[in-house]
């Protein structure tokens, strides 16, 4: 999902050919100013900008972006791919949204008509970003005609078979999905760039290759090369050091050419480096087109050092699944108690919010601008209980990065003492990679430490995982100074036996030296729960019935299983008479969506769940860590559904709970939910109920000490 | 030792009275930018912005212009002459000797009055504002105001603000020195601060400063607030002593445009006693601020 949908859509159309130009508008309606980003010319288009558009709009700007003639939703035609018309086709679009000013960002083709736009409506251009500039043939200078042509002689010719793709005509001709991902991988010569690389491909594979080589001959024969003096606006060249499409010195004569720009480089990046590196890329450009643009009316405040006399903690806790919340809770109740007077700030969403406002906690009110998470993740389950949740991950890159910015801003004039992220992965992971954004100690909480791979046989899922650990690791090592404390929840035992991947190291080995193992977080104690017929009663389970309770956790991703779970019942209800089941359906599952049967009741949302769990006869829950663990604790029978491919509900929480002796039938596979198989299942556990280690307790105070310890 | 010495060191003649100002400029000769910080109270020199010239000058490449107010350090200390409109008159005799055209103009306690002054009579060579810990006078403030009696009469007694008196003054201006600077200091550890009025106090007379209270007041200026064009920033101390926070709130409302900034905990001078922070504002603030139609930046 994206992390913010335009507020507008639409398409304009280029007065002198008739093109239709498709755009979107993203930000707030009464912005006072716009920034408008143009793509690279055909090989990327709009989507190019996703890890800016969130940020830019948190900022208050009006972001405009539109895809280029011969791409993404603009209309293709076979030829007019000239710089004259590129520029008509911004200038169109800007007249149908109504921008008469405007800061302006563009990547490697973009200059081509941005330039002489500058150039020639100096009234409506305030700034101008270039990004990985392509002038013609390097050259920032008219091209003389014989240097034109023999731009066009080197692109179209032709080449052996066992000539490597590379950026040329015929290879756009004859070999374009090649090409693609080749040109895309050279792009992002930064490690671990598996992301970027597979999302430009899959870009330039939407356009047509022989409108890209229309465009790349047309941008060149038609380019003035003549606005280099004439922009007179503050200008910003931005170049990868080890750019390996358009080399540096291209970039240092395009800023020879342009007198007063400003020339920045970015050691070891590569040609992208608002994709590969969104959150220094973004806070340059935000600073950037600033410059000059006067007061920002309003009241700010900061304190002085010596009168902060509260001592401040900013709480970032993950809202997939409710599990971190509850334990977050708990470790916040601790560290009160040892820090007097701490006052704990929390950057959360939905459904994390829940549970926070449940027990009084103060929500920061930035939280509101934080893009979903689990609207996101629900939206990429599959129909039979199924989450490959290290490619939903994967997939919330710009939802993570737009959420970073957010705490971003949050912490930097917040003056806190300290920062909590439990499995926050957007801090921990900008963080490592802009760690001179750090500015106060952070610790990192979680319970479950490496990716792992679901697809047997999947050899680029395997790859992908491992370079994904792999930075992780690359991370922690080179700046062990981000994490102050990293606290993993559980004990050696409860790590899996697996590598980090292929050449990597051992997970089990890895974790103690770079973690602390904090044991478990109970969030109750099973003994306080009190006398347990009492709270059958409450609960309103009957003497000398037998109550199942069917759970789901709080996102609505286990919809399918609850359906799968209630249809199933009725004979599950002939194996056993005394059985009923009472289904809770979580805040974002809606009751009224599952059929009606004889023997369930529904209900939404309970609050401590735990308590109810506890004294069921027998429950039914998904995969997640907390909840399998609160009936672990409470010593309840239960059957667990881990999510079909999603690595740490079947590896991670399996591993633990077969540690703390929760048997293996008790797992079942959704595949596996035919026939009988809830009678069977039933009637096994409940004829011969496990037994269960003891989950310990202490683990909140353990983790509090430690923060304490920073504060 | 000083972290920076000025480039140039030089005299500026006022035109119309004929007193000297010594001025210096700092930093680079050739920058998009010139700041100018004006000068205060006469009870002090332009050493009360050291904080702020080296950062300007050599990390952030402005060319930087102060001199000493009238009445201190090495300027003149002429009988008479402190109205608004002579330190107004001083800044401009400065500017044109040291070549700059147009400032952004940075005004502390008095010297903000001053700037608002050379903004509204003079926008051309000023191109923004930050006033610091503003002493404006409100005519309409029901506030009891010391008279021009009182403040020449002989106190009831030499304790507190009562040291605020010419006759004290006359008497015993180390004494008032010694009071005062530990009301434009009332963050704790400020001794280096508070001993650095002390010393530069002793850079005037009790007749200068006497001349500058009988003469100081600038009750047009209350029409010309509201009239300034120029983007402008107000930073006050919320514990400021001299110049309470309402002053401030006063202020800010005849500047609907403003930015403005609080400084919790702060007193009179957070530019000397909060530097960094200050600092870092000010660099950030006046990267905002448009150069005109100059092509290009310089670095920030």
């Amino acid at each position: 999902m994206r992390a913010l949908e335009p507020r507008l859509r639409g398409s304009a159309t280029n007065p002198h050919d008739g093109v239709r130009l498709s755009y979107e508008v993203f930000g707030p309606a009464e912005a006072p100013r716009t920034v408008v980003l143009v793509p690279a010319g055909l090989f990327a288009h709009a989507r190019m900008w996703k890890l800016q558009v969130p940020f830019l709009a948190m900022r208050g700007y009006r972001v405009v972006t539109y895809d280029c003639r011969g791409s993404g939703g603009s209309e293709r035609p076979e030829t007019g791919y000239t710089p004259d018309l590129f520029a008509a086709d911004l200038l169109a679009v800007l007249a149908e949204v109504g921008v008469t000013k405007a800061a302006f960002v563009g990547m490697t083709w973009a200059l081509r008509w941005l330039g002489p736009i500058a150039a020639d409506h100096p009234e409506l251009v305030t700034h101008l970003v270039s990004i990985g500039t392509f002038p013609s043939a390097h050259q920032a200078r008219p091209l003389t005609p014989a240097e034109q042509a023999w731009v066009v002689e080197v692109f179209m010719a032709e080449v052996t078979p066992s000539t490597p793709v590379d950026w040329r005509g015929v290879d756009m001709r004859d070999r374009y999905p090649e090409m693609a991902s080749a040109i895309a991988t050279e792009d992002f010569c930064e490690p671990h760039s598996t992301k970027a690389i597979e999302d430009l491909t899959a870009w330039a594979l939407e356009t047509e290759p022989r409108h890209l080589i229309a465009s790349c001959l047309e941008l060149t024969s038609g380019d003035r090369g003549d606005y280099f003096e004439k922009v007179r606006c503050p200008t910003l060249i931005v170049h990868g050091e080890l750019d390996p499409a358009i080399p540096l010195t291209t970039a240092l004569r395009v800023h020879e050419a342009m007198p007063g720009s400003e020339l920045t480089v970015v050691r070891g990046g590569g040609h992208i480096p608002v994709v590969r590196d969104p959150v220094r890329s973004n806070l340059m450009i935000d600073e950037f087109i600033n410059r000059g643009q006067g007061a920002q009316p309003g009241r700010r405040e900061w304190t002085r050092a010596r009168s902060r006399h509260t001592k401040r903690a900013l709480f970032v806790s993950s809202p997939i699944g409710l599990g971190h919340a509850q334990r977050d809770v708990a470790i916040a109740k601790e560290l009160r108690e040892l820090v007097p007077g701490l006052e704990i700030d929390w950057l959360a969403q939905h459904p994390v919010t829940r549970v926070l406002e449940a027990n009084g906690e103060r929500i920061h009110p930035a939280s509101a601008l934080l893009a979903g998470e689990s609207p996101h993740i629900e939206s990429l389950m599959g129909a039979q209980h199924e989450l490959n949740v290290f490619q939903a991950i994967r997939e919330m890159d710009e939802i993570l990065l737009a959420n970073f910015h957010v705490f971003h801003e949050v912490a930097r004039d917040g003056n806190y003492d300290l920062w909590v992220g439990d499995e926050a992965w957007e801090v921990d992971y900008y963080l490592h990679e802009n760690p001179e954004l750090k500015s106060a100690p952070f610790a990192w909480l979680t319970d479950f430490v490496g990716y792992l791979p679901m697809l047997d046989g999947d050899e680029r899922e395997a790859y992908v995982v491992a370079d994904y650990n792999a930075e992780m690791i690359e991370q922690v090592a080179r700046f062990k100074r981000v994490r102050d404390a990293a606290i993993y929840i559980g004990e050696q035992s409860d790590i899996v036996p697996d590598a980090f991947g292929p050449e990597l190291p051992l997970i089990g080995e890895w974790v103690p030296r770079h973690f602390e193992l904090g044991g478990y977080v109970r969030y109750f104690d099973p003994a306080d729960l009190g006398d347990r017929a009492e709270r059958r009663k409450r609960f309103g389970f009957e003497e000398g019935e037998r109550v199942a309770v069917a759970a789901v956790g709080g996102t609505s991703v286990g919809a399918s299983l609850l359906r799968r779970i209630v249809e199933s019942f009725p004979a599950a209800k002939e194996a056993l008479p005394d059985l009923r089941l009472v289904v809770v359906c979580g805040p974002r599952i809606d009751p009224a969506s599952l059929p009606r049967v004889d023997g369930v009741s529904y209900l939404g949302y309970v609050h401590n769940l735990y308590e109810m769990l506890a004294v069921a006869d027998v429950a039914m829950v998904q995969g997640g860590l907390s909840t399998t663990m609160e009936l672990v604790a409470s010593g309840t029978p239960f059957l667990y559904f881990p999510l079909t491919n999603h690595f740490e509900q079947n590896r991670h929480v399996a591993h633990r709970l077969e540690r703390y002796g929760v048997p293996s039938h008790a797992r079942v596979k959704f595949a596996e939910t035919g026939g009988d198989w809830l009678a069977d299942k039933l009637t096994r556990l409940l004829s011969a109920p496990p037994r269960y280690l003891e989950v310990a307790g202490g683990g909140a105070r353990r983790a509090a000490e430690r923060l304490a310890a920073l504060l | 030792m000083r972290a920076l010495e000025p480039r140039v060191s030089g005299v500026a003649i006022n035109g119309h009275d004929g007193v000297r100002v010594h001025y210096e400029v700092f930093g680079p000769e050739v920058s998009a930018r010139t700041v100018l910080l004006l000068p205060t109270w006469s009870l002090v020199n332009s050493r009360v912005w050291k904080m702020q010239v080296p950062f300007l000058a050599s990390i952030c490449g402005h060319q930087v212009v102060t001199f000493d107010g009238r009445g201190n350090g090495k300027s003149d200390r002429p009988p008479e002459g402190y109205r608004a409109l002579d330190f107004m008159q001083d800044a401009l005799a400065v500017m044109d000797a040291a070549g700059v055209e147009t400032a952004d103009v940075v005004g502390f306690s008095s010297g903000a009055r001053w700037g608002a002054y050379l903004a509204g009579l003079h926008p051309d060579r000023v191109r923004s504002l930050v006033f610091i810990a503003s002493a404006v006078f409100i005519r309409s403030s029901s506030k009891a105001r010391l008279t021009r009696e009182a403040f020449l009469s002989a106190p009831p007694d030499r304790e507190g603000s009562n040291k605020y008196n010419a006759v004290h003054w006359r008497e015993d201006l180390p004494d008032f020195v010694h009071w005062f600077a530990r009301q434009i200091f009332t963050e704790p550890h400020s001794t280096k601060g508070q001993d650095d009025i002390e010393e530069w106090a002793r850079g005037t007379t009790p007749e200068v400063l006497v001349q500058t209270i009988l003469e100081g007041k600038t009750p047009e200026l209350e029409e010309l607030w509201p009239a300034l064009e120029q983007p402008v920033a107000l930073v006050h101390g919320d514990e400021d002593a001299v110049t309470p926070l309402s002053l401030f709130e006063w202020l800010a409302e005849q500047l609907p445009h403003a930015e403005l900034h609080v400084v919790r905990g702060g007193g009179h001078a957070p530019h000397l006693r909060d530097p960094v922070l200050f600092n870092l504002y000010l660099r950030d603030f006046l990267a905002r601020v448009p150069v005109g139609d100059r092509r290009g930046h310089a670095r920030a």
